[in-house]
């Protein structure tokens, strides 16, 4: 690759999009003046909120009259007012009554029942005349002037022979309408006060009893929160800015890449730099620089916007300290994250708009994409995932936890996944990068016309023009419908408690679900069915191929339980997950041991190899290389075992098949792989003698001189077992590898010869 | 030079499976010769310039542009060939000068060589008066003269023209025809695709016409119209597509058909 070609396409589509107003104010100015904007009416809309009056009527306000302390002052007839000890109590309050507009409410003494008030103050409020209403019941003077007497009775001021009191509570009422702020603000207002009023009745109901104000509330919980003011404020913006950064560097990355792409295949300039002396790398290459620059440019101005707000916002609002600006070490890591995330996503929005033949079209892909993206990005919002080794092999989610974790501050816990976090994400950049690449090395994509796609005339013609191998695309098309009815077929079905029923269910499941489609769709998809599901023998050394098929998964079923080990240690099986295994090995206990055998061995030997191994298998090497095709495969084979820990392993055994079938262009050697692989691991439960727990040891069976007890992990195969188990299965598969030389060129069985 | 034989492509197709756009056609042009490409739209020429300018590759036979193999060599013929076509846009947001400048850095000339060749190119063609003006606010016939330029700038020994003058006017059709007389007598090799007559008429000595993939017929005008007894090219394309429907038809109802 020629750098100073990159280097000339990328500069010319910068200079491009430079002097490209439209884009320049969408992707640079807009957000520079959108967040001051949109906190500037934040500012105001909160400060006119907090500085506007209320206005509230009070009902029955002179049955209150005389009472100390009081809570309104005024004569009867007369304008009232909240009394002066109440605005003396706290510089806060004496704020909010000086915001509270409060009148005497008119209503004649035969009106006076509570629901004819609560009737009328809700139609004032409606008709917005006022915006909460305070209702004094008839008889909370009276009642409050028994709980004196009560307190003085008590402190041996009073009579003693006065009536205990009943257990009737009379309390003033709030009317308001949460729905409306500004009644709903009136109304927080009025409880705020009758607080302040009905802590003093509190302290005078005390004083006068002689009772100590601690018997009634004895301590108040102190927290003790050593988080710095600085942290509080981190924690806050570690959850908002990964979402916002990935969604911002997405973003900003699709749309430069559908003008460069889409929009170029529209203008017929494609064709002018296709003919120029720059490859197609280098082309890739400069878009791919633009459209990264762009990414990073959008993201980073946009959190710098929201930063500039956010300290503005925060300075003008009493918001709490963990609303507090952005911290500017935060800013620094995300800058420093976006690099790796704006070079993944600008090779996936370039894949995309390659494939668009205009810009609309390039459009329709973004919400695929975004959707896609959409829930690994949602991670650092959720409290209860926490940055693992797990998460950080995860694309994208990982590096949203990572940047939560550099935000808040945890450098330690960052630092230790930096590595796998970003290996991972320049491994999918790498892919993402040779993906775009080979879009714009297929003439069918670059050169694409705009004819109408016709379902019906599709299927027709995948039909009559099928050739004696599916296609690619049908290969991936038939794992994607496999992986579909296959989880639809998982969460439907629950799980039974017999094992009759288990078994009869699982092979019907298996059979329908993953046995009968491969078969059908080579009929339907494929000239030569038998060749599509590789019904053949593997030629040559067949049956030394197959012993060796058979003798391997044996000899590295140490290595396997290594494997499955470290795959637990690093996802730990959840509780839900742990209880549906748990119940899967009672059932075993009912179950014989050949009918075991058959469900858990023979079925997924059979259909699994059929469906992945043979008909995917096939259409993927049509097209692909020998190992693309043997990756992908195993993918979705992992997929399809549904629990995350199975999936692993079973993407690792995949591969493995993968490759033998590919060597040998057999299924057989395949189905042997696989049987002996899930059937030595069904027998070591029936080998083993039971444990009294449900479980069984191993190290007392007949084969009991290959295993030793660990207190970790249970039974393991001894060390000097497990080298020399792994070394002979390297061996056999070097003689594997030797015997099936005959058919060294696989992919070569698999083209059509129908041009020639 | 340009050696194309037995060349043939087919593509993907919904309805039909697939079309073969090129069926084992095989011509050669020379230095300093306008090889003439006539055929009516869907006829294959531009599947065949566009393999011979490495956008597209074969799916059969052979391709070599100045002793480049146009699959194996890409990069070699690429820098060997100069293409112009009605489809080839411009930049709107670069002037000519720029857009110029950015393909003669690609095919890696110089400062000074392209400082040069840009002097010459935009004295040839006429450019100074709009070296700096926007794509987008070209005319037509600037637009085209700049997509020669871009062509041109590098000096490639073969050039491709692909209904070069489809969509122009007709002052500006007839000086691009002038232009590309210029580049025959520079010694250039070049392919003028078209289905104008005159303009093949007034530029090729040798030509090929080609209807639905196949070439109907190769070589010396004056041969040509000597051996079909036309003396109008017109008249002669017509014959001879005439001719191949008729051919087909009875083809498509043969004897073994009919007794079916």
């Amino acid at each position: 690759m020629n750098w100073s070609n990159v280097k000339l396409v990328c500069h010319r589509e910068l200079r491009d999009q430079w002097r490209d107003r439209r884009t320049m104010f969408t992707t640079l100015v807009l957000p520079l003046i959108t967040y001051p904007i949109m906190g500037l009416i934040l500012v105001q809309v909160a400060q006119f909120v907090s500085e506007h009056s209320s206005k509230v009527d009070v009902y029955g306000a002179h049955f209150l009259e005389g009472h100390d302390p009081a809570l309104l002052d005024g004569e009867r007839n007369s304008q009232i007012s909240f009394a002066d000890p109440l605005s003396e109590a706290d510089p806060r309050t004496k704020h909010k009554i000086g915001l509270l507009e409060i009148k005497r409410a008119l209503v004649s003494p035969d009106d006076w029942t509570l629901d004819a008030v609560k009737d009328n103050a809700t139609h004032k409020i409606e008709a917005k005349e006022i915006d909460a209403a305070l209702v004094i019941p008839p008889g909370l003077g009276k009642y409050l002037d028994r709980l004196i007497n009560e307190a003085e009775h008590l402190g041996g001021v009073a009579d003693s022979t006065a009536p205990p009191l009943d257990d009737e509570v009379i309390a003033p009422y709030v009317i308001s309408n949460s729905v409306t702020d500004r009644s709903r603000l009136a109304g927080e207002r009025l409880e705020d006060v009758l607080h302040i009023w009905h802590g003093m009745l509190v302290d005078k109901y005390f004083e006068t009893g002689q009772i100590p104000k601690q018997l009634a509330d004895p301590f108040q919980i102190d927290q003790i929160d050593i988080a710095p003011v600085e942290s509080k404020s981190a924690a806050f913006w570690a959850r908002i800015i990964p979402f916002m950064l990935l969604m911002w560097t997405l973003t900003g990355a699709f749309y430069p890449a559908i003008d460069l792409c889409a929009g170029e295949k529209e203008r017929g300039t494609l064709e002018t730099l296709l003919v120029g002396a720059a490859s197609r790398l280098e082309i890739v290459g400069g878009k791919l620089l633009t459209v990264m620059v762009f990414s990073m440019l959008i993201s980073i101005f946009n959190i710098v916007s929201i930063w500039l707000t956010s300290s503005f916002v925060a300075s003008k609002l009493p918001l709490g300290d963990e609303f507090g600006g952005i911290p500017l070490m935060a800013m620094v890591w995300a800058t420093a994250i976006v690099i790796p995330l704006a070079a993944l996503f600008s090779a996936l929005s370039l894949t995309a708009a390659t494939f668009a033949r205009s810009t609309k079209e390039g459009q329709y892909y973004l919400m695929p994409l975004i959707f896609l993206c959409m829930p690994l990005m949602m991670v650092s919002m959720m409290p209860n995932i926490e940055l693992d080794l797990g998460n950080a092999m995860v694309p994208v989610c990982g590096a949203a936890l990572l940047l939560r974790e550099l935000v808040q501050g945890n450098m330690d816990t960052a630092f230790r996944y930096a590595v796998p976090v970003i290996g991972v994400t320049l491994f999918c950049c790498y892919l993402s990068i040779r993906w775009a690449t080979a879009q714009f090395n297929d003439e069918s994509v670059l050169f694409r016309e705009s004819e109408k796609w016709n379902f019906r005339l599709w299927i027709k013609h995948i039909y009559r023009y099928r050739k004696s191998l599916p296609t690619a695309a049908a290969a991936v098309g038939f794992g994607v419908l496999l992986l579909s009815i296959r989880f639809a077929v998982m969460f439907s079905a629950g799980l039974p408690e017999q094992w009759s029923s288990f078994a009869s269910k699982q092979s019907i499941t298996m059979i329908l679900s993953i046995g009968l489609p491969p078969i059908l769709f080579a009929l339907w998809l494929s000239r030569d069915w038998r060749q599509t599901l590789k019904l053949n023998l593997p030629g040559k050394n067949s049956l030394a191929l197959l012993v060796l098929a058979a003798l391997i998964p044996l000899l590295l079923q140490p290595l396997m339980v290594y494997v499955q080990t470290f795959i637990q240690w690093l996802y730990p099986v959840n509780a839900a997950s742990g209880a549906g295994l748990e119940q899967i090995t009672v059932m075993f206990e009912q179950a014989s041991w050949w009918s075991a055998l058959f469900v858990m061995a023979v079925l997924p030997a059979v259909c699994e190899e059929l469906a992945f191994r043979g008909f995917m298998l096939s259409g993927l090497q049509t097209e692909s290389k020998p190992w693309s095709s043997i990756f992908i495969t195993a993918a979705f084979f992992g997929l399809a075992h549904g629990m995350l820990q199975q999936s692993l392993n079973a993407f690792l055994v995949g591969i493995l098949i993968g490759y033998l079938v590919v060597r040998t262009n057999s299924l057989w050697v395949g189905v042997v792989y696989h049987f002996v692989h899930n059937g030595f691991t069904v027998l070591l439960t029936y080998i083993g003698t039971p444990k009294g727990d449900g479980d069984t040891s191993l190290t007392d069976s007949p084969i009991g001189f290959l295993f030793e007890s660990t207190d970790e992990s249970g039974d393991m195969y001894k060390p000097v077992v497990s080298v020399i188990a792994i070394l002979i299965a390297i061996i056999c598969i070097g003689l594997f590898h030797k015997l099936s030389v005959v058919n060294d060129e696989p992919e070569q069985l698999v083209l059509d010869s129908s041009h020639n | 030079m340009i050696v194309v034989r037995d060349l043939t492509k087919f593509y993907p197709d919904l309805q039909q499976g697939e079309i073969q756009a090129v069926k084992g056609l095989s011509f050669q042009a020379q230095p300093g010769e306008v090889y003439g490409l006539l055929g009516p739209n869907g006829a294959g020429k531009t599947t065949v310039l566009r393999i011979i300018s490495t956008m597209l590759k074969p799916t059969g036979g052979q391709v070599t542009v100045n002793g480049f193999d146009v699959v194996e060599q890409s990069y070699d013929v690429r820098r060997n060939i100069g293409f112009v076509s009605n489809n080839t846009g411009g930049y709107d947001r670069m002037t000519a000068l720029e857009m110029v400048e950015f393909f003669g850095r690609l095919y890696g000339l110089s400062e000074e060589r392209l400082q040069e060749r840009i002097e010459i190119v935009f004295d040839q063609l006429h450019m100074n008066g709009f070296r700096d003006r926007l794509g987008g606010k070209m005319s037509t016939g600037m637009g085209q003269k700049v997509s020669i330029a871009r062509a041109i700038i590098h000096d490639p020994p073969v050039l491709v023209f692909d209904e070069a003058t489809v969509g122009l006017d007709v002052l500006v059709a007839r000086s691009l025809v002038e232009t590309i007389g210029e580049f025959q007598e520079q010694g250039k090799c070049i392919i003028f695709s078209t289905h104008h007559m005159r303009e093949v008429e007034r530029l090729c000595e040798r030509v090929a016409i080609m209807y639905e993939g196949s070439m109907l017929a190769e070589g010396n005008l004056k041969e040509l119209s000597e051996i079909h007894e036309q003396d109008d090219l017109e008249d002669l394309f017509f014959d001879l597509i005439s001719n191949y429907d008729r051919k087909k038809e009875s083809e498509a109802i043969s004897p073994e058909e009919m007794d079916v």
